[in-house]
């Protein structure tokens, strides 16, 4: 670089205000959904002067907020939130009892029918271990602590090339592969939970709630 | 270009976890409109907080789950400095119309 520094200034370096508006994708989808779009398009496909294909859309996208100030989605906007109002709905399901020990955010590994991550949270209770999806709601996997027979943690290398730490969980169904948000405290966590069990017949896990857990594990 | 079936895996995941995450942003700021709009009871608000929270954690598992961090940190900036030239062009349409003939930024 042999830059004179007393040379001018060349005109496009020249300090001057400009109006330059550098936006992110989030900003602009945020303006648009504050702003509220509507969409009016006729669309004819003609092939040799002949329409063969019409659309005929009109849209409007935006906030519900925003559409709510200009008076849309009124009847959308109560129906759905009264619906939802049960708040218990969207909780775990535990049995008589059950108390939770540990929460976060992970998933499992489905083996069938196909291999795939299905994220989920992660609870450990007293007496279970499973995975749980809200929205929309499923017991994505489950194993009675007393079943299980080995913890362990399992490094492994994901897709995208780094380094993870899995959470194998071997019940007389087979392993099942966890991740979690922190898998020592999860592993430490079914460790704890699993060596301290009660032992005798009386910790008899109750019916359980849905059967997805008997299949998981392959 | 070599394609793989890792580098497919990644490059598809990668993309939808962007695209997930932009709308993630976008539900998180029109919960923000909801909420300070004031017609959603305390259970509403306090559920819709958590639900994103989840949704807020699940998406970074996921991303930490498949080493996606990186990638669509990029792809992220990519599409944001799209959208940036974008604005920027309809913004200031003068800067872009160089004299005739001139070469385009």
């Amino acid at each position: 670089m042999s830059t004179d520094l007393r040379s001018p200034v060349a005109p496009e370096n020249r300090m001057e205000p400009t109006n330059d508006l550098r936006a992110s994708l989030s900003d602009l989808l945020d303006v648009v959904l504050d702003k509220g779009v509507y969409f009016d398009l006729d669309l004819v496909i003609t092939v040799a002067d002949v329409p063969l294909i019409g659309v005929s859309l009109r849209a409007a996208v935006a906030g519900v907020e925003t559409m709510l100030e200009h008076g849309l989605m009124q009847g959308w906007d109560e129906q759905i939130r009264g619906s939802g109002r049960s708040g218990a709905e969207r909780e775990v399901p535990l049995l008589d009892g059950e108390e939770i020990v540990l929460r976060m955010s992970g998933g499992h590994l489905q083996e069938v029918p196909y291999r795939t991550w299905r994220p989920g949270i992660v609870y450990v209770t007293s007496r279970r271990v499973l995975v749980w999806r809200p929205d929309p709601r499923e017991l994505l996997w489950q194993g009675a602590l007393r079943d299980v027979t080995g913890v362990e943690l399992r490094p492994e290398v994901s897709v995208g090339g780094a380094d993870r730490l899995r959470v194998c969980v071997t019940t007389p169904q087979g392993t099942t592969l966890l991740t979690a948000a922190a898998p020592q405290r999860l592993h430490d966590a079914l460790r704890a939970g699993t060596l301290t069990r009660p032992t005798g017949g009386a910790a008899t896990p109750g019916p359980v709630p849905r059967g997805e857990g008997d299949d998981a594990g392959g | 270009m070599q394609v793989d079936e890792t580098s497919l895996k990644n490059g598809l995941l990668t993309l939808v976890v962007t695209l997930v995450e932009v709308i993630e942003e976008a539900l998180e700021s029109q919960a923000i409109r909801r909420i300070e709009g004031g017609r959603l009871t305390d259970d509403e608000q306090e559920r819709l907080g958590q639900a994103l929270l989840d949704l807020d954690e699940a998406i970074e598992q996921i991303k930490d789950d498949h080493g996606l961090t990186a990638s669509v940190a990029d792809l992220r900036r990519g599409l944001d400095d799209v959208v940036g030239d974008l604005v920027d062009r309809l913004a200031n349409p003068a800067r872009w119309v160089r004299e005739p003939g001139g070469e385009n930024r």
